[in-house]
């Protein structure tokens, strides 16, 4: 029984500092711009396989494919800002909804034309072998150090929008649009921004679990889904509210997997959670309508 | 607002209806009406004689430019398992048609993709149908998608009738309702064994860890239909003995199984599993999982887990690539089923090409679930339609694939057609023995065990079957541990 507690503490904590950096970005999109970002799904996938085709099809080392793959991941995020969501989002949001959602299904199912399962694709980004031990919990070396740059990653996210000039102006925009651009914040620049720095948490998470975790085309569902629920569960857009949801997400997927013994309770678990919170709290561990 | 008209209003009105006035007349009285009359009948009666003649033109030129023989494939594409199938099924319709089709046709594999869903594979089996118009419509690899396209299957084949083919499917349901009732279920034909046929495949694998001195071991599979027979104990029938249940098979060569689950389909989470299972002391696991996807997962979790140095044998689907998959993490890993050739082809399959030799000319992987089906299938489809003389006529079509047989480089593909469930429309045992016979008792099918070693090249752990040819022997195992040291 202790050993189980003690993997449930040790697995919770991984498990919840990796699913922080998966929907760190989408409570930042919904926090900040106030949509439902469907597209969010496609990031996972481009991700992983962005990467595998600058080092198949044109021969790069991992690090500059990785460059490139953020650089190819900026411009397609500032394109959709540009031609779908700055165009939509405050007339027609069921078009921007089903526009984001459909970006999403054609990169899956590009992703899966180009390089279906049985290619191969596999990222050598392991950044440690092996195993620890903390006590009686033996835990994969590669997630110790996603979960150690997940909570850096956050901390330095928090830090931004606590003391820098930009990170205020996001705070202000998600706070309130008219009053900001009666302040003469640049909307415009900062949605455009947003939608990059979005991605920084995504990119970071799915190169460092990709050695431990499922990859494969339609990986960005079952993530995104994931994300959504911290999300509604933190308050929509509130950062310590995602902070706090990813966690008690981890620690329920944790709780599910190593004391119960049966991993295919963790999404009902982390949805009865939800529910649960949600009836209590219908907005959220947290207030949705700041950022921080 | 009401607005009187004014008078220039009124006379332009008046004006008008006159106008109107003498038309009608002229129109009605002075013999136009039946002019016109005549001039619609005659037009109605020449677009009819057009289109007929246009009609016969089509006709006439579908007849010469033979339209082809649609074959859909409805498969979850997203695993390895449904993209090499699919992939040998497209060579075998070009090998066809390069040697001149099917009595003038060609074979045309179009493919729907169902993402392992059974609720999209219905859908992709109305699109089969309405869309492609398919004469064969082949499902993989699922049980519980073949079963759920069927009933859809059987509402619509009155309005398009056509064959139901389960490639890969073993569940025994899936021919159940044909002998309940024929005339309405008739269309459908599994081309796999039944699930008791395969459970001395699963001995083997007890089998081998017996050789290799494991006393306890963990047992895992996917949580399916057909995994969950081949885990129990399966009554005798007329045509096969009972099977014993995997675990008291164990027990009977002083084995025993420690822990045991079923995992849910693409669970993505095995650690807490792994965990488990080297807390109760097995010194080996067994995963028989039909999903490349899951494997990847499961391997990747296992060399971070307490579980690392335990013999591991995965089996039912790892598919082709394993190796790239997990970036040599599947080092130690014993495998089977899917990915070993046992290889009867040659000149025992005058119908079917060398599988050998095609896998090479089209770069494709060997494989044995696809060497008892997809493969040889279209070979089989090919003769049966030759032998109904076309492929329009479905009743035509059925009787002849109850009659047409055809050896496959796995041995014999025919179609049982005594009407006892589980085994009507199934393929029939072929003799493991002598492949170019059936037999009722033994099943041909085996899977070659093999090790992944360094690099990823397979070393084959027993004696394959005869005539194969592959050197393989226990002694080349290797420890996963000891393999990791050599790295």
């Amino acid at each position: 029984m202790s050993s189980a507690l003690t993997f449930v503490l040790v697995f919770g904590l991984m498990m919840g500092a990796v699913y922080l950096l998966i929907a760190l970005g989408f409570s930042l999109v919904c926090g900040v711009l106030r949509i439902f970002h469907l597209g969010y799904a496609y990031f996972f996938p481009l991700t992983i396989y962005g990467t595998w085709l600058f080092i198949s099809e044109f021969g790069l080392p991992l690090a500059q494919s990785i460059v490139a793959m953020v650089v190819v991941q900026l411009v397609l995020s500032v394109v959709l800002y540009k031609f779908m969501i700055r165009r939509t989002m405050e007339t027609d949001e069921l078009t921007l909804l089903t526009g984001l959602l459909l970006t999403a299904l054609i990169i899956e199912q590009l992703v899966a034309w180009r390089y279906p399962i049985q290619t191969g694709v596999y990222l050598n980004t392991t950044i440690m072998d092996g195993i620890w031990k903390f006590g009686r919990a033996v835990v994969p070396k590669q997630l110790v150090i996603a979960s150690i740059v997940a909570v850096v990653m956050t901390s330095l996210f928090a830090l931004f929008f606590i003391k820098t000039k930009m990170g205020l102006a996001v705070r202000a925009l998600s706070q309130d649009i008219l009053n900001s651009q009666i302040v003469g914040l640049n909307v415009e620049k900062l949605y455009s921004r947003t939608m990059m720095l979005i991605l920084l948490p995504v990119v970071v998470a799915m190169l460092l679990i990709a050695p431990v975790w499922t990859v494969e085309p339609a990986m960005g569902w079952q993530y995104m889904t994931t994300a959504i629920l911290i999300s509604v569960l933190g308050g929509l857009g509130n950062i310590k509210g995602t902070i706090i949801a990813s966690f008690l997400i981890g620690f329920t997927h944790s709780t599910m997997c190593f004391l119960v013994q049966e991993p295919r309770f963790m999404n009902l678990s982390a949805l009865v959670l939800v529910m649960v919170i949600l009836i209590v709290r219908p907005q959220g561990i947290a207030r949705s309508e700041s950022l921080w | 607002m009401h607005v009187k008209a004014g008078p220039s209003s009124r006379k332009s009105g008046s004006l008008r209806e006159e106008g109107v006035r003498k038309r009608m007349d002229n129109y009605f009285y002075k013999g136009g009406y039946m002019k016109r009359k005549l001039f619609f009948a005659f037009a109605v009666t020449a677009a009819f004689v057009v289109s007929v003649m246009l009609g016969l033109t089509c006709s006439a030129e579908a007849a010469a430019k033979k339209e082809p023989v649609v074959i859909a494939f409805v498969a979850d594409l997203t695993s390895p398992a449904g993209q090499l199938p699919y992939a040998w099924m497209k060579v075998a319709a070009q090998q066809i048609n390069e040697a001149g089709g099917v009595l003038g046709r060609d074979f045309k594999v179009v493919v729907e993709d169902c993402k392992g869903q059974p609720n999209l594979a219905v859908e992709a089996y109305t699109r089969a149908l309405i869309n492609h118009k398919a004469t064969v419509v082949a499902i993989y690899p699922r049980s519980e998608i073949v079963l759920a396209c069927e009933a859809k299957a059987g509402e619509m084949y009155p309005d398009y009738p056509h064959i139901l083919l389960a490639v890969g499917a073993a569940s025994d349901e899936i021919t159940y309702r044909i002998v309940e009732n024929y005339d309405k279920w008739k269309f459908v034909f599994r081309d796999q064994v039944t699930v008791a046929a395969r459970v001395p495949i699963y001995r083997d694998h007890v089998d081998l860890f017996h050789k290799l001195g494991v006393k306890k071991f963990a047992l895992l599979r996917e949580d399916l239909t057909w995994t969950e027979k081949i885990f129990n104990a399966i009554p005798a029938t007329k045509y096969h003995p009972a099977s014993v249940s995997v675990p008291d098979y164990a027990k009977s060569l002083g084995m025993e199984v420690v822990y045991q689950k079923a995992l849910k389909y693409r669970a993505g989470m095995y650690s807490p599993i792994l965990e488990a299972i080297a807390a109760s002391g097995a010194e080996g696991v067994i995963f028989i999982s039909s999903d490349g996807n899951d494997s990847d997962v499961f391997v990747k979790q296992w060399v971070d887990s307490s579980a690392r140095d335990l013999h591991m044998l995965i089996t039912g689907a790892t598919g082709a690539r394993f190796w790239e998959r997990t970036g040599g993490k599947v080092l130690g890993v014993i495998i089977g089923a899917s990915e070993i050739l046992p290889i009867v082809s040659g000149k025992y399959t005058p119908e079917v090409p060398d599988v050998l030799e095609t896998a090479k000319k089209y770069n494709l992987t060997v494989c044995s679930a696809v060497m008892a089906s997809a493969y040889p299938d279209m070979f089989f489809l090919k003769k049966a339609i030759i032998k109904a003389g076309g492929a329009d006529d479905i009743d035509a079509l059925i009787k002849s694939m109850e009659e047409t047989e055809v050896m496959g480089p796995l041995g014999l593909l025919k179609y049982e057609t005594t009407r006892i469930p589980p085994f009507f429309h199934g393929v029939v045992f072929c003799d493991i023995d002598d492949p170019t016979k059936y037999s009722k008792s033994k099943s041909g099918l085996r899977a070659l065990l093999g090790q992944i070693q360094e690099d990823g090249k397979i070393v084959f752990l027993e004696e394959p079957i005869k005539g194969v040819g592959i050197d393989g022997s226990i002694d080349y195992y290797k420890s996963p541990a000891e393999l990791r040291k050599m790295k």
